[in-house]
This record gives C-alpha cells, sequence and structure tokens, in this order.
C-alpha cells in the first residue's frame, strides 16, 4: 500500500522531520492532507489565489521544519485548531515582516486540486477566514477517508464495486440500484448488501480518520458534529 | 484562476442540499461515523479487518454473516457454524499474532484453561485455533449490548447494578478457581442480553495478548495503548508488580461503581450513595473492592458476591433516606453559616506564625528565603537540603502565604502574548482559570526536589524505559549527546509520575500509612517556584531572553536540557519554569480559584474529584521551546492517563516525614534493594 494511514497527524509530524524518504513521504503527505483548509483560510484573509499559495507552501515547510510537534500539549489538544494556530502566528510574522527575503522555493506540493478549492470558496458561508478553514477541513477529512476506503477495496481486487457504489454512498447516485447492479453482474439484493458493508466501513475509516487528529478519544463525536456543521451551514449569501 | 459557476446537490438519501459532488453528502456521511461508534468502538488501532470472501475461503465450515465488533484485539464475526446449523461469534486475531511462534504456544495453552471453564456468565469458547495466517477463537453468539451501553443511555437501576455485579462475582469466582484471571473486566467486556443477565467476554484475552504488561504502555503510534486505566488495579499500571485474581476484584468494584453512578470513581470519589438513591451500604462494599493493596480488598470474589447478596436480600430503606437526609442537613448548615457570615474565610489573620516560627510571606528576597528554610530546618532537625538513598536531592520549603491567580483588570495584560490566539477557547479558558487573585497559605513544610526526576533517578525503580529524548526514543534525531540520564523523564503519563512516588517510598522502607513521596499540590509547586518573588517570572519582569534561568537559549533547539544546568530560584530550586512543564497532584477546574474569592485557601488541593475539569490534572511550569509558560500565573492541564513529550515531574515529601526517616537513619542506609 502506498499511503500509511493508521498515523495520527502528530506522529506524521515527527516522522516528517526525521530523515531519508520516509521523511520526504511524510512530508508530502503533509502537505497533501492539510493544504486545502489552509489555502481556504488565506484565501480569505484577501490574499489572492497566486499568494495564498505561496504562503501555504512557505507555511508548510517551515511547519514541518521547526519542530513544532514539540509544541504538542494539552491546550492544542486537536490537530486542526493547533494547525490554525500555527498559520495564525505565521501569517502576522510573514505581515510584520514586510520586506522579507523571498525564500527560494521550496518543492512543490503535488496534486493540488485549485479548481475545487476555489469552487468550495465561492460556496455561500458567512465568509469568514474561520468558516472557510474548516469547511475545507471536514472535505480533506472526506477525501481522505474515501481514499482509503478506494485503496482497500483496490488492494482485494474490487475496484469496480467501490467505484460503482460510491455515489450510492454519497447521495450523488443517479443510477438505479437495478442498472448497476447489471454493471456488476450482481442482484439487487446483492449490491444492497455490498452497499450497507461498505456504508459501514466508510464510517468506521471516516471516525478513524478523525481520531487521528485528536488527542483525546472522547472529543470524537463533538468533533464529528463539528465538522458536519462546517459543511451544512445555512446559506446565507 | 476563477471559480467555476456554482450548482448545489441534493442528496438522493436525506435530501440534504451540498455544494461538492466530489465528497458527496457531509450530512449523511457524517452520520455513518457516529452511527459506528453506537454498535461497536473504532479504535485507531484496529488492524484492517480481513476480507470476508478470504476468510470464507480459510475457514470453509463457517458461513459468514457479518462483522459485529473490531479492535486492537482483532475482529469478530456473526458466523454459521454449517455442519451443526448453529450461530456463533468467531474471533479473529491480527496476523502478526499467528507470525509469533512463542505466542502461538500460549495461545494454545491457554486455550486448554479456557475450554475447560463453562458458567452461564462467562461466554463459553467453542473452539480455538489456526487458519492459514490467522488464529481464531470460536465463542458463543450472545444477543446483547455491552453494559456500556445501558450506562450511557442510564438505563440501569441500582438493583440492575448490584445484580449485574453479583453475577460478575460467580462468574468470575469459577473463573478464579482454575487460576484464570481476566485483566480486563470494564463496560465493554460484558454483555447485557435482553433478558437482563449479564454475559462476561474475552476471558484471558488480556494476558494472551500482552506478552509483558509492558505492552500495556507501548508508545507506538497513536499513543493511547492504555485506553481504559480507570479499571486497571494500581497494581496492574506498575510494571513490577505481580497482579492476581484480585485485580479483576478491584475492576469489578469500579464497574459498580459506574453502573451506579454513571461515571467511574476517581481519586478521592465521592460515595456512591450521595450521587444517588443508593443503599449506603454499598459504599463500604465499592471502597473494600476499591482498596489500592491488593491485600486490604475482598480477598474472593465469592465475599464480594456474599456482601453484595446481603444488600440485595435485606433492603433498607431507612439508610437511603438517612443518607440522603444528611446530604441535606449538611446543605442547610453550610447555606445558614454561609448567609450568617458573608467572609466565610476561617484562616488565621495573614502573617499568622505556626509553632511560634514567622512563617515565609511573599514578598521576601533570596536572603530571607534562606533564613525561613534554616529556622524551619533547626526547628525539625532536618537539613535545609535534604539527598535521599536514590541520590536525589530535596530543599526544606517553609510554611507560608502567597498571592495566587490574577484580578480580574489585570487579567488581560497578563494574558502571555506568544500563545494569544483570539478565538482559541481552549488558551482563553487557561488564562480566565487564573482568576481571581486570593490568599494561599501553606501550614505545613515540605521537601521538594531540586531537580526535576531525571531519565536516570526513574530508571532505577521502573523497568520500563520512558521518554522522548532518549537513544531509541521517539525523539533520538534531536539529541545533543548520546547519554541522556540527566535530563529530565517526560513521555510519560501522569499516573506513571504517581506509579514512581510509591515505589520510591517502597523503596526507603516507609510504611504505606505514613505520608511519602507523592507529587506536590499545585499550591505548593507555585509558592516554591516564586520563592518570594512577586514579579511575574521568578527572575523578574521579563522573559528569559538572555537564556541565564530557564532556557538556554531563545533559539536553542526544541529540546530537554541537562537538569540543574541554569540558575536555580531563591529556594535553590532549578528548571522550576522551564525544561519541562511539571504535573501536580490536584485535580483540575477552570473555576479552582473561583471558590477562593472571599477567603483563604489554606494548603488547597484541588477540586474533590476530577468531574468539574473533565479528569484531568494540573501542570504548572513551561517548557523548551516555550517562552510563555514560564510565567507564576501560568496554569495548564492534561489527561492523566495520556503522555507528553513537553511534560515531567519532581516528587516531593512531606517535612515530618523526612525527619522521622533521619532519626531512624533509614534513608541513609545504602540501597541495597533493586540490584545495583
Amino acid at each position: 500500500m502506498a499511503r500509511q494511514f493508521h498515523t495520527t497527524s502528530w506522529s506524521l509530524i515527527a516522522r516528517a522531520q526525521a530523515d531519508g524518504d520516509t521523511a520526504r513521504g511524510a512530508t508530502a503527505e503533509i502537505c497533501q492532507q492539510y493544504w486545502h483548509p489552509l489555502y481556504a483560510f488565506a484565501r480569505r484573509t484577501g490574499q489572492s489565489a497566486h499568494e495564498a499559495e505561496d504562503t501555504v507552501q512557505d507555511f508548510l515547510v517551515h511547519f514541518v521544519e521547526h519542530a513544532i510537534v514539540a509544541r504538542a500539549d494539552a491546550e492544542r489538544g486537536r490537530f486542526r485548531t493547533f494547525l490554525l494556530a500555527s498559520f495564525r502566528q505565521f501569517l502576522a510574522r510573514r505581515h510584520r515582516d514586510q520586506n522579507r527575503q523571498k525564500r527560494s522555493p521550496g518543492p512543490k506540493v503535488a496534486h493540488v486540486d485549485f479548481e475545487r478549492a476555489e469552487r468550495l470558496l465561492a460556496a455561500p458561508g458567512d465568509g469568514s477566514p474561520d468558516h472557510a478553514f474548516e469547511r475545507a477541513w471536514a472535505v480533506t477529512q472526506l477525501d481522505l477517508a474515501w481514499q482509503r476506503l478506494e485503496t482497500e477495496y483496490q488492494a482485494s481486487g474490487k475496484a469496480e464495486l467501490v467505484k460503482c457504489l460510491r455515489p450510492i454512498i454519497s447521495g450523488t447516485a443517479t443510477t438505479p440500484i437495478k442498472e448497476l447492479g447489471q454493471q456488476l453482474a450482481l442482484s439487487e439484493g446483492a449490491v444492497n448488501v455490498a452497499a450497507h458493508r461498505m456504508r459501514r466501513r466508510f464510517g468506521e475509516i471516516l471516525r478513524e480518520q478523525v481520531a487521528l487528529t485528536l488527542i483525546s478519544p472522547d472529543e470524537i463525536d463533538d468533533e464529528i458534529q463539528r465538522l458536519r456543521a462546517a459543511l451544512s451551514q445555512p446559506v446565507t449569501g | 484562476m476563477s471559480a467555476s459557476p456554482l450548482s448545489s446537490f441534493t442528496c438522493g438519501q436525506c435530501g440534504a442540499s451540498f455544494w461538492s459532488q466530489a465528497e458527496g453528502c457531509p450530512e449523511c456521511l457524517f452520520q455513518l461515523a457516529t452511527d459506528v461508534a453506537l454498535t461497536e468502538h473504532a479504535s485507531p488501532h484496529a488492524f484492517t479487518v480481513p476480507d470476508q470472501d478470504r476468510l470464507a475461503a480459510l475457514m470453509p465450515d463457517f458461513e459468514i454473516l457479518e462483522l459485529i465488533g473490531r479492535g486492537g484485539m482483532g475482529a469478530v464475526f456473526k458466523v454459521r457454524q454449517i455442519r451443526l446449523n448453529r450461530t456463533a461469534a468467531l474471533k479473529v486475531l491480527p496476523p502478526e499474532r499467528a507470525a509469533d511462534p512463542a505466542f502461538i504456544e500460549r495461545f494454545f495453552r491457554e486455550a486448554q484453561a479456557l475450554a475447560q471453564l463453562s458458567h452461564p456468565n462467562i461466554v463459553d469458547v467453542f473452539d480455538m485455533g489456526q487458519r492459514g495466517s490467522y488464529l481464531y477463537i470460536l465463542m458463543e453468539y450472545v444477543d446483547g449490548q455491552p453494559v456500556r451501553t445501558a450506562i450511557r443511555e442510564k438505563r440501569l437501576t441500582a438493583s440492575d447494578a448490584l445484580r449485574i455485579a453479583a453475577d460478575l462475582c460467580a462468574a468470575l469466582a469459577c473463573a478464579h478457581a482454575r487460576g484464570l484471571v481476566h485483566r480486563d473486566i470494564k463496560p465493554e467486556n460484558v454483555l447485557l442480553k435482553p433478558d437482563g443477565r449479564v454475559k462476561l467476554l474475552d476471558f484471558g484475552l488480556v494476558k494472551l495478548t500482552e506478552d509483558s504488561r509492558i505492552d500495556r504502555f507501548s508508545l507506538t503510534e497513536g499513543a493511547l495503548r492504555m485506553g481504559t486505566p480507570q479499571y486497571m488495579a494500581p497494581e496492574q499500571l506498575n510494571p513490577a508488580a505481580s497482579i492476581d485474581h484480585r485485580a479483576d476484584l478491584y475492576a469489578l468494584g469500579v464497574l459498580l461503581y459506574e453502573m451506579l453512578t454513571g461515571l467511574p470513581p476517581v481519586l478521592n470519589y465521592t460515595p456512591a450513595s450521595r450521587r444517588t438513591a443508593v443503599d449506603s451500604r454499598i459504599d463500604r462494599v465499592v471502597q473494600r473492592a476499591l482498596q489500592e493493596s491488593p491485600a486490604d480488598r475482598y480477598q474472593s470474589a465469592d465475599d464480594f458476591r456474599r456482601e453484595i447478596e446481603h444488600i440485595r436480600q435485606t433492603p433498607n430503606r431507612r439508610r437511603i433516606t438517612a443518607s440522603v437526609l444528611t446530604t441535606m442537613l449538611g446543605l442547610a448548615l453550610v447555606a445558614t453559616f454561609w448567609l450568617r457570615s458573608p467572609r466565610a474565610d476561617t484562616a488565621p489573620p495573614p502573617g499568622t506564625p505556626i509553632d511560634g516560627i514567622p512563617i515565609a510571606v511573599v514578598p521576601f528576597d533570596a536572603v530571607e528565603a534562606h533564613a525561613h528554610q534554616e529556622r524551619w530546618a533547626r526547628h525539625l532537625r532536618v537539613p535545609v537540603q535534604w539527598t535521599n538513598s536514590l541520590g536525589m536531592k530535596f530543599a526544606l520549603i517553609p510554611p507560608g502565604e502567597y498571592t495566587r491567580g490574577v484580578p480580574d483588570k489585570e487579567i488581560a495584560s497578563w494574558i502571555p502574548p506568544p500563545t494569544t490566539q483570539p478565538g482559541e477557547p481552549a488558551v482563553l479558558a487557561l488564562i480566565h482559570s487564573q482568576y481571581p487573585a486570593h490568599r494561599v497559605r501553606l501550614t505545613k513544610p515540605f521537601y521538594l526536589a531540586i531537580t526535576e526526576t531525571t531519565q536516570a533517578q526513574f530508571d532505577r525503580l521502573i523497568d520500563f524505559r520512558f521518554g522522548f529524548f532518549r537513544v531509541g526514543g521517539a525523539g533520538e534525531s534531536r539529541l545533543a549527546e548520546p547519554d541522556t540520564r540527566d535530563l529530565p523523564i517526560e513521555t510519560l503519563a501522569w499516573v506513571n509520575a504517581d506509579v514512581f512516588c510509591r515505589k520510591l517510598s517502597e523503596f526507603e522502607g516507609i510504611p504505606s500509612d505514613e505520608s511519602g513521596y507523592r507529587l506536590p499540590t499545585e499550591g505548593e509547586w507555585e509558592f516554591a517556584l516564586r520563592a518570594g518573588s512577586t514579579t511575574p517570572y521568578w527572575f523578574g519582569n521579563d522573559m528569559d531572553r538572555e537564556g541565564l534561568f530557564e532556557i538556554s537559549s531563545v533559539h536553542a533547539p526544541i529540546r530537554t536540557r541537562r537538569v540543574a544546568s541554569l540558575r536555580p530560584n531563591a529556594f535553590g530550586l532549578y528548571d522550576m519554569a522551564g525544561n519541562v512543564s511539571e504535573y501536580c497532584s490536584d485535580w483540575w477546574s477552570p473555576d479552582e480559584f473561583k471558590k477562593y474569592a472571599d477567603r483563604c485557601a489554606v494548603d488547597p488541593s484541588g477540586p474533590q474529584d476530577g468531574a468539574p475539569g473533565g479528569f484531568q490534572r494540573v501542570v504548572r511550569g513551561g517548557y523548551f521551546g516555550d517562552l510563555s509558560r514560564q510565567h507564576s500565573n501560568a496554569r495548564s492541564r492534561h489527561d492523566p492517563s495520556v503522555w507528553s513529550n513537553t511534560i515531567g515531574f519532581r516528587t516531593a515529601i512531606d517535612a515530618r516525614t523526612v525527619a522521622r526517616l533521619i532519626a531512624t537513619g533509614s534513608a541513609t542506609r545504602p540501597a541495597a534493594r533493586n540490584g545495583d
């Protein structure tokens, strides 16, 4: 498996500070996991898309390099809160230091979907940087859960199944179950059973995914509700 | 980069609208993650569930019906045993277990013992074996829910709780008679059937899956291996102690209390009869089960059951009423008292001497600090600095008084700047916990270790290598040098620090009825930190930017340093505000100081139990890499079962215990035990 999923956000950072390939892999993973929420936040504080891209890039390099994990303590229990607090400090420092040397660009963050990020920014919301951050964070958690589910299914030779059932589970299905069954050569009942199992597995994975960003497992239901709320903000604009 | 035109989607399942097709309907998807918790305990350490098709191929004699649970110890499937046409539960252990020959040997040895165990309140084991890379256990399928669910949904009455406890006692008596100890009794492992009977799950599994008890502390990724320490008997937290059936009786005591009150008991817990309408005789039963020393508990499950049955069969309404009445009467008395004296301050006037000896009232300077120490040392016939048999150095801290906390109007200006994040509620809550300012009076002289407990000291007594900044630790790559013996021990939970204190008392032969080594209270800690100062930092008005006192340099690498490598405070204590933060003995409550709004706190030791602060312990002092917490007022807290590489501890001990040790010569005896 290309990705190591059973890793808390904290230990991912710790690995990124090691040397060698593990570190590079972990760094890339961090960038992929946290890029989107930070970008959304930066954009909502008034930065242009290009500025925001640079800022997030610089920040992530700084974040990994500066052993910020050492500050991993109680108040910053939620990784989300901690990451955002660090980013705010970073922005404040950057703002103060207007004449800063333009740093040489670090490795480019791969696989970033700017267009999608921009589309989410355009969705109605309260317009605050915090909300943009939380919403993108929630989307990222869902993304990661989907990626992992797909990897698992692919590993057991069920790539087709997950591709067909995903729309059903995510509520975006337009194809009737019967038709899906024909595509998959399964009875309607079998499709329903498979969908049931996949739902359950997705729930487990998503729950684990969110748990990895917390210190105390007690917070998990609260955190899930919060992420859900961030995405279902009533339409105001 | 322009935004694409936006359209919203309507969920085909719940009808909610959402904006991004890529991930799908957040309402439905997050609901899935919530649902999982209601049916099982998903754990970040759970192994990947074996694919059902693959499993079916390995086990042709079973029809795999559904996955009914998974956790760190395996996954459980509901299966049909085809030949016998019976439903059963199949537990499949993680494949890495089957790769360990020693484990397989133990597994089958344990299987034989378990097979002999048959009791109506224990889940029957039908078979155990190995297929391919999986070890499996075939068990009776029980149609029921974990007792955890019933507790959470508050469905248990006191009489249910007693009946369940009695049944579990019967089950344990049967198992203990065969030399089997469960070791992991908790609400998740007891299944409640629709008819109200219970079945105990997973007998012997903990022993089986723990090569050594060290496994329990394993600081592997996730760091939360020791998930439910509240059910573990004290000896289970001590890697050197031997564990017998009395550990199960302790856990059952915890479970009984939790079934009655909905909350697990914690240190200095409120008796169950004061939380809920229950026979006050239960309090004694719970108390006996929860004795720290196994010798003081029930010695057998039968003894435990007899007492429960006695209470069940002789219901005593009067006792319930009496208990409730006592509480009400108590409240009435408090109310009367409170009405009569608007300042309920029973402390003597500020600065009142103790035993005719002046006490150390802050502010005082370094010369006066030493004079106070000398005066009390003479009075108690002890030295100002004392070294115990492990070579740990302690300073005598005299009784005294100081002002703790921050006045309301100042609070904004005392906020430590680098951590100020408007809208970060956790940080703001910590700052507000420093309000209001109040007088603290400490009446008991004590010794406090002049340094944080070092790795070398900790390793002498605890046979498990805690620590991030050490060779083999996760922070090895950040070490300045391989010799880390004099670095403070960190990356250990509060409970581990507590165990160390107890072991240290044992090591020096301090009997358990004498007050031995302990963590300092928060009140003691701050007095010792201040050492007479009233400035924001013990060394002055400004952060330690020159790196003289608590940090080696503003630009120092983010790691711990050797203890006592910078300057001590006026009491001779090193690294109080830096290096690592330190655990105190108190439970945390954000409102603790508010209790003292109009009175003096005399020997404060924190809230009675952890409930008001979410069962966390007080942490004080700053750590490497964070200047702001050097502030003398800064408070923090931490979950007592979770470690951090920024937190360590130092030990305290009452001066009168040291006086006794010195008088009887027991602390100066060369340390002959424990090997070296």
